[in-house]
């Protein structure tokens, strides 16, 4: 390069550098292409089912659109769109995500839906103790109804809560069922005294068919519903007894200690 | 974070200069996005008031308010320069403070035609009063003489109001949730609030503020961020009515004319990074909420609130100015600093 050119440059470039400088105060508002929308919000009228559930989607943004799989693959915008409540006849996990021409899409939120065997459709529960008068759930058969509480658990009445050491919960079945597995759907708030049981042990034709333990907790986490599952040696039974077996007393770490913590269940699966 | 970005896209663009139409048309191409409803719609500045961070750094951006002569007052923990004050425009004026390790809360009350500044300070437990350039004027220490509190420890506050008379309001947010009425001199009148089931009692009483707009009745707003309500008492400390914000983890309540502008902090279930910003009719209603989902009330309720844009993640306060233009200060977002949104 020639030295004169190169001074030439240098000029301009300053030169440039001078009027950038100047405008540095100038606003310069943010293009809409820079933010990402939010999730939408996926609602279900209930994760569990015998037969269905609706799931509804939503993120209230003009010009938003929420597009979906069910089958676990990436949400494109060639994916299905929706346009009013999905109605789900089998075991999936729907995937949902927001578009906009101007914005960039929302993160994918997941959602794993259950359809329940009608293993213990027609089977008779029975449960003892009684629920806690304040937290009687729909009573015994309501285990079996595939239909959840919420996190919180003083809204509606699925949670059936207890104070005891053991629970028992005992499925007499019209016919001889194979079962594999168990899954109870409890609520661990250890903020609102209630715990997850010390150990669970499932008892087919009299005899110990499986047991599972799960350890203290060390500190408050945040309330949350949990899916406990139990394998079960594979047997075939017309009778199940499962025994929630409680912690004696609330862990010393918590205001609560010294007095038995709360136990909730809402939902008794078979596999 | 967004801010990076973002400056990096601009350099990109100031550099190719030379090589012109390319990046002017993509330039053009670019869309300024605009937030809010209904009247009060905003467009965004998100490099507003960024600082050389080595030299004025930030942890969280908790509170702004605008002095006298216009400028405009952060409060930060960070005590490196716990205030930072900037023109409108957003450049540097000067920044004082050193012994705020948790500064909080930042009112400001003109006395005798001089601005004063008080500030809730929730790691020293107590209230410091200061002129506008950092002298300290009086210190409000945890009220022992209220009988609510065994220790210091107890009383974290996060805000504080000042009454037409000097009278000074402290709320109690994050400690035992009392709300202390001090007069001028720093005398404690009256203690009310507290934790409790009902009307009148608080889950975090984050923010306090004198309501002006209704000439000769003036009367405090008070937000209770876990309940996603805002209360309104007596200056005397009597419970009087409920402003119910579902979905909306607001933070205080900043009057400006007719309207009551909130930094809502969470959203929704009260999700991590769900923030956005409230603003408030003279009914007190949610009419325009940037960042957030379409404000719709059915039958006089309001369906709960949640973010739509990733725009914020914790907006803690919101200043306004004279053109109304907004000032969002935000908590534990990436010790970034504030977003400047231009009412269009």
């Amino acid at each position: 390069m020639k030295p004169s050119l190169a001074l030439t440059l240098l000029f301009f470039s300053l030169l440039l550098q001078s009027c950038t400088a100047g405008k540095e105060t100038e606003t310069v508002y943010t293009p809409s292409t820079t933010f990402h929308l939010a999730s939408p919000r996926c609602t279900v009228d209930s994760v569990l089912f015998l037969n269905s559930a609706t799931l509804s989607m939503e993120l209230d943004y003009p010009g938003v659109a929420i597009f979906y799989t069910e089958d676990g693959s990436a949400v494109t915008q060639d994916s299905r769109r929706y346009s009013g409540p999905v109605h789900i006849d089998a075991s999936k996990t729907i995937s949902a995500r927001a578009f906009h021409p101007d914005f960039l899409p929302s993160e994918t939120v997941a959602l794993p839906l259950k359809k329940m065997s009608t293993a213990a459709r027609n089977a008779q529960v029975g449960v003892r103790p009684e629920a806690h008068s304040s937290y009687p759930g729909k009573g015994p058969q309501s285990l079996i109804d595939g239909r959840k509480g919420s996190a919180n658990f003083r809204n509606g009445n699925f949670w059936m809560g207890y104070q005891a050491d053991t629970v028992e919960v005992s499925l007499a079945f019209d016919r001889e069922q194979v079962i594999e597995s168990i899954t109870l759907s409890v609520l661990e708030d250890n903020g609102a005294w209630i715990f997850l049981p010390r150990c669970v042990e499932v008892f087919a034709n009299g005899k110990l068919a499986g047991r599972e333990e799960w350890p203290a907790p060390v500190a408050v986490g945040p309330a949350a519903m949990k899916f406990l599952e139990i394998p079960v040696k594979r047997t075939t039974t017309n009778n199940l007894q499962v025994k929630a077996i409680n912690w004696k007393h609330i862990p010393d770490w918590h205001p609560g200690k010294g007095t038995p913590p709360w136990f909730f269940i809402d939902e008794l699966l078979i596999n | 974070m967004k801010r990076r970005t973002f400056i990096y896209n601009s350099a990109v663009a100031l550099s190719g200069f030379g090589a012109g139409v390319n990046v002017l048309d993509k330039w053009a191409s670019y869309k300024d996005v605009v937030i809010g409803h209904h009247a009060h719609r905003y467009k965004i500045d998100l490099n507003w008031g960024a600082l050389n961070a080595q030299f004025y750094p930030v942890k969280d951006c908790h509170e702004m308010v605008q002095d006298s002569r216009g400028r405009i007052v952060l409060l930060t923990n960070h005590t490196q320069n716990n205030v930072i004050i900037y023109d409108r425009s957003g450049r540097l004026i000067e920044v004082w403070g050193t012994e705020f390790p948790g500064a909080h809360g930042l009112t400001l009350n003109v006395e005798g035609g001089e601005d004063f500044l008080y500030i809730t300070d929730n790691n020293r437990h107590e209230v410091i009063k200061t002129t506008i350039d950092g002298k300290v004027v009086m210190v409000l220490p945890y009220p022992k003489e209220s009988g609510k509190y065994e220790s210091a420890d107890q009383y974290i506050p996060t805000e504080t109001a000042i009454a037409e008379n000097g009278d000074i309001y402290v709320a109690d947010g994050y400690g035992l949730q009392y709300i202390m009425h001090y007069n001028a001199k720093g005398d404690l009148l009256n203690v009310f609030g507290g934790r409790g089931e009902g009307e009148a009692f608080f889950d975090n009483a984050h923010g306090i503020c004198i309501d002006t707009r209704n000439p000769g009745h003036p009367c405090l707003l008070i937000t209770a961020r876990q309940q996603n309500k805002l209360k309104r008492f007596s200056l005397e400390g009597q419970y009087l009515s409920t402003i119910e914000l579902p979905g909306a983890f607001i933070c205080r309540p900043v009057i400006h004319k007719k309207n009551v502008y909130l930094a809502t902090i969470w959203s929704g279930d009260g999700g991590e990074g769900t923030g956005f910003v409230s603003i408030l009719d003279e009914r007190d209603q949610l009419v325009s909420a940037p960042g957030g989902a379409t404000p719709v009330y059915e039958d006089g309720k309001l369906r709960p609130m949640y973010q739509a844009l990733k725009i914020f993640h914790h907006p803690h306060d919101v200043c306004v100015d004279e053109d109304e233009n907004l000032y969002v200060a935000q908590w534990n977002s990436g010790q970034t600093y504030p977003v400047k949104l231009y009412r269009v």
